[in-house]
């Protein structure tokens, strides 16, 4: 890799729900709400779509960080898609920790109304990843 | 024949689709070169407005007529002639929506010369434009400085002089400018001078807001002047609380203007021969809100008067369908005709069409570059970059001339156009799940700069073409659509929903809990128009008795809903009453009732304290001093939008009838919005006294003697009232909750909530999440009966355009089940938010032994019913794989993260 820690553009994907926070990422456009390019949005009905399988996967593809996002608790478009997701998440953390990854997956809540907070939550990820440095599995896998 | 629609703003376009989509011919005539009218002004029209636009464009039902006016109008209900800048058309029957302008004659007092003083319309302009702003701040067009100091000054041209009624749409929309700006902008210092808020729900929450955590500064007070020297502007304003006259330098002033008729409408009333009330509306009643004075002519949307967006939309579907009453249904509805696809081959071929959305995309990054490293990508054999009206004859051209069976369009945001591309697929022969979009428009080039956003583009793309390269064609099947309806709720809403569907020709059950029709009518002594509330209920009662397309169940509930748009079952019982019931659609219309007050300004013990319900009942009343109070009561509910105007109604009848009474009004906001303005003048001029508090200081009752601080005064009053008159809260109908869950639509506040695909703009106000289901009246918030009427008819032309179908295609995003894989585990059963999957007993094959069968019994399966929704929790949890959610597949969702 090669690059130093703090000066490396992270490689984040996120999954988001097509109702809340997919929709909340266009507000942040038609707001022109300006935020780093680095996350890569995967679309999906609901974030009960969510596999953690998705989240190991990624990282092992290489990506700095990954995070999930929905509806606010009791907003979600399919009732409790959204609590589905924030049970396999605390699940999957478990796993994460052990591997020392824990800290590169995130997960929150932005609704449709919230563009403002999805471009300021892509510029905090950012940072907080790019402080966190290139992914260690990255030299292990590529 | 076929109906015109003479307006094409938004309340037009509203109306257009909704009768083009139910197969009647339109004529959709707009003055300007362009659809949108004032909303595509607005700083979040891309949200909504323009997929409509296009679709309208597109709509072999819609003959639209750009840069014309209706010259001439001759005949009648049933056989108009329309001269439309020249030529003739015959139509059955008139929708007009002409819209409105805005206030112009703002005096030159509030410096409106000067650059920085701009009228909320050009504000909107300027904030939707900020991206050519450097660094997308709001800068002063004077000098091109930062602002930081922003002021809104409302009720400018109405409430005055030369415009006496409210407009209505000023404080919402002036909240939501202030909310925008305070989103984009944190640090920025607002103020907002007014004289009342006039929100109602959802907006007043918003109002509250932005005076609670946005910090920003509501100060009452009228505002005489804005003074524009040296590059400051400064604001002139009375401080209530201290009885001072106080000085505030701004950076920028924005006028929230009022509204007019529109300048056409004269000339469109003399045309058309519609009477206009005195402030050059069209006029209409308040039980017949979307009438106007000739018969098959009807309005919709601030034609009628001052209102939102949302109120306007309503209206205008509304009026839809009043209109299609009159004409007959003569053409195909698209998407109606038998579709085949063609066999999609192994070998992906994909096309992709990336388009520059008006320089949108285009203007941001660096397009060529971006379809140069597209085409190296796998089994991509053509790219195109085009508008958007060319990229959809494109598809269909691709797909029918290069045998492309995978498509990707590049631009807008999927949420907007998907259904339409899809559509455009399966024109051309393609299974519409064929389809991969990618967000260039919203989610790239609007907030990335040029070098970033093209390098994002390129790898958003080659995760769409990878995921493209694993789409699948998703069976479709067509089920037919039950042209019946069920209408949940017989109170007024309720009578007009159905009637409405009725007259349109589908079969109609009316479910009413109570034993009889009415609802809350039966409690309504007389309307502010003078029209008894027995004599209106009694004329909708009867009509719907009498209405051969009409079952009426009383005393009656409806359980165990089942189904999906078109095809819904369910159980109607009640006394003597079981009936299993099919149906298409289903309006809920189950209206509110009053929060009983009890112990508020000792409310239940005293006597002599009432509510506003039971006062206009009471009426004549012989109390000497009557004490209104409109705000004070708490306790759990909503307040309705008629709670002021049937205060002051009450008010101005009590003085009416006993002129030596005193009657006061305590209030914290007077909300008689529109032409209700005029109400409340008139109340003040007879004497009425109002008096306004603080909600810091509410008004006490003690002993018999009402204190309350009037902040107008800065001193507290005292009254001795005879008669307490208090305004109870509204709550939502008790059976709501067991709706919601039987129909899937959430709540709010205990009141349904509409679709909310756009957080701002809400241009589908009675459609639910749940298609099918239809919401109206008092269920979605307490109004007033006309804007319940409006909306009743509202949901009932949506539900037409949904029974005028002869058939729906079975939604492609469901789960599946792969039998062989299922181990009948029944984790999904136990997951599935709608109970759509059950275990079924599937024979497990025989084996054959020389001459011996041995059959092993029945393995249990999990089966996806046709409740499905989607959300694919199923397919996430199933430890096996063996469920999976069609379009969101493992190996497709894979695809895309591979290469993120």
């Amino acid at each position: 890799m090669g690059e130093e820690k703090g000066g490396f553009e992270p490689k984040i994907v996120g999954f988001t729900c097509n109702w809340c926070t997919y929709a909340g990422a266009d507000l942040a456009g038609t707001s022109r709400k300006k935020y780093p390019p680095n996350a890569r949005l995967i679309r999906m009905m609901c974030t009960a779509r969510f596999d953690p399988m998705f989240a190991f996967k990624a990282l092992l593809n290489g990506a700095d960080g990954v995070f999930i996002s929905g509806c606010h608790p009791g907003e979600c478009h399919y009732i409790k898609g959204n609590f589905y997701a924030r049970r396999r998440i605390a699940a999957m953390r478990t796993i994460l920790k052990q591997l020392g990854l824990d800290d590169r997956v995130k997960s929150y809540w932005i609704s449709a109304s919230e563009g403002v907070k999805f471009a300021n939550t892509m510029k905090n990820i950012t940072e907080e990843i790019r402080e966190l440095g290139p992914n260690p599995m990255r030299d292990k896998i590529l | 024949m076929g109906i015109a629609v003479i307006g094409g703003g938004v309340a037009g376009i509203t109306a257009a689709l909704d009768l083009a989509d139910a197969g009647y011919k339109v004529y959709l005539i707009e003055k300007n070169a362009q659809l949108g009218g004032k909303v595509s002004e607005l700083a979040e029209c891309e949200m909504g407005l323009t997929s409509r636009i296009v679709k309208i464009e597109n709509h072999p039902n819609i003959e639209l007529m750009l840069s014309s006016e209706v010259e001439g109008l001759s005949g009648s209900a049933g056989d108009f002639k329309l001269n439309v800048s020249g030529n003739e058309i015959g139509v059955e029957s008139v929708v007009l929506t002409p819209g409105y302008d805005v206030y112009d004659n703002i005096a030159k007092g509030y410096a409106i010369d000067n650059p920085d003083v701009l009228p909320s319309l050009e504000f909107e302009g300027m904030l939707k434009a900020c991206t050519k702003c450097e660094n997308g701040a709001l800068v002063r067009p004077s000098d091109g400085k930062p602002v930081k100091k922003i002021g809104f000054i409302k009720c400018i041209g109405s409430r005055c002089q030369d415009n006496e009624i409210c407009s209505t749409a000023c404080c919402y929309y002036t909240a939501k400018e202030a909310w925008e700006v305070k989103e984009r902008y944190p640090d920025m210092d607002i103020y907002i001078f007014y004289m009342d808020v006039r929100t109602f729900g959802k907006d007043e929450a918003l109002v509250s807001d932005l005076k609670g955590k946005y910090g920003v500064k509501y100060i009452r007070s009228r505002v005489p002047e804005v003074i524009a020297e040296d590059g400051t502007l400064t604001v002139k304003y009375e401080d209530l609380a201290k009885g001072t006259v106080e000085q505030l330098d701004l950076d920028m002033v924005v006028l929230a203007v009022g509204l007019l008729p529109s300048k056409t409408m004269g000339k469109l009333a003399e045309i058309t021969g519609v009477k206009t009330d005195k402030y050059g509306y069209i006029e209409t009643s308040m039980t017949s809100p979307l009438e106007t004075s000739v018969s098959g002519i009807f309005a919709g949307g601030v034609a009628t008067a001052p209102m939102k967006v949302r109120e306007s939309v309503a209206q205008a579907s509304g009026a839809a369908l009043k209109a299609a009453l009159l004409s007959g249904r003569t053409e195909m509805i698209p998407g109606q005709e038998e579709r085949k696809y063609i066999e999609v081959g192994e070998e992906p071929k994909i096309g992709v069409f990336i388009c520059g959305c008006n320089g949108d995309v285009a203007g941001s990054m660096d397009v060529p570059a971006v379809a140069e490293y597209v085409e190296e990508l796998r089994d991509v054999v053509a790219v195109n970059t085009n508008t958007l009206k060319e990229t959809m004859d494109a598809i269909e051209g691709g797909i029918v001339d290069q045998g492309l069976n995978r498509i990707v369009v590049a631009g807008f945001s999927p949420r907007e156009y998907e259904e339409m591309f899809r559509d455009a697929c399966a024109k051309a022969g393609l299974n519409p799940y064929l389809l991969e979009m990618v967000n260039l428009r919203e989610q790239c080039a609007w907030v990335h700069g040029a070098e970033d956003a093209t390098k994002a583009a390129k790898s958003l793309m080659t995760m769409a073409v990878e995921r493209a390269r694993y789409l699948e064609p998703v069976p479709i099947e067509q089920y037919p659509v039950t042209p019946k309806a069920l209408v949940v709720g017989g109170g007024v809403a309720g009578m007009n929903a159905a009637l409405d569907i009725a007259t349109a020709g589908y079969d109609v059950y009316l479910v009413e809990k109570e034993s009889e029709l009415g609802g809350k009518l039966k409690e309504i002594p007389e309307l502010q128009n003078g029209v008894k509330g027995s004599d209106m209920l009694s004329e909708f009662a009867d009509k719907v008795t009498s209405n051969d397309n009409i079952t009426v169940y009383t005393g009656a509930a409806v359980e165990d809903v089942r189904g999906r748009a078109g095809a819904f079952k369910a159980k109607v019982t009640g006394a003597g009453v079981d009936d299993e019931i099919d149906f298409g659609a289903a309006v809920l219309a189950t209206g509110a009732q009053e929060f009983v007050p009890e112990g508020y300004f000792g409310y239940g013990q005293a006597q002599n304290v009432v509510t506003q319900f039971e006062f206009a009942k009471m009426l004549p009343v012989d109390a000497n001093t009557i004490a209104m109070v409109i705000d004070g009561a708490s306790g759990d509910g909503v307040y309705s939008k008629s709670n002021s105007i049937e205060a002051v109604t009450n008010a101005l009848k009590a003085k009416k009838l006993k002129p030596e009474a005193n009657v006061f009004v305590l209030y914290q906001e007077i909300k008689t919005y529109g032409k209700w303005e005029m109400l409340y003048k008139e109340a003040r001029e007879s004497g009425v006294i109002f008096l306004r508090y603080d909600a810091e200081k509410p008004p006490v009752l003690q002993d018999g003697v009402l204190s309350v601080f009037d902040v107008i005064f800065n001193d507290e009053v005292q009254i001795k009232p005879d008669l307490m008159v208090i305004s109870a809260l509204m709550q939502p109908a008790a059976e709501n909750e067991q709706l919601s869950k039987m129909f899937m639509v959430p709540l709010k506040n205990g009141f349904f909530l509409e679709e909310q695909e756009r957080p701002k703009l809400v241009l589908t106000p009675v459609d639910t999440v749940n298609e099918g289901v239809f919401i109206c009246g008092s269920a979605v918030y307490p109004a007033m009966i006309d804007e319940t009427l409006a909306m009743s008819s509202a949901a009932a032309s949506r539900a037409c355009v949904l029974l005028a179908k002869n058939f729906i295609e079975t939604p492609g995003i469901v789960s599946v089940v792969d039998d062989e894989i299922c181990a009948g585990c029944g984790v999904c059963v136990e997951i599935c938010p709608v109970e759509a999957i059950e275990l079924v007993d599937e024979p497990v094959a025989a084996v054959t032994y020389s001459m011996m069968t041995v059959i092993s019994g029945n393995k249990k399966v999990a089966m996806v019913t046709e409740g499905c929704i989607g959300c694919g929790s199923c397919a996430s949890y199933c430890p096996s794989d063996a469920i999976s959610l069609q379009n969101f597949k493992a190996k497709q969702l894979y695809a895309q993260l591979d290469f993120a």
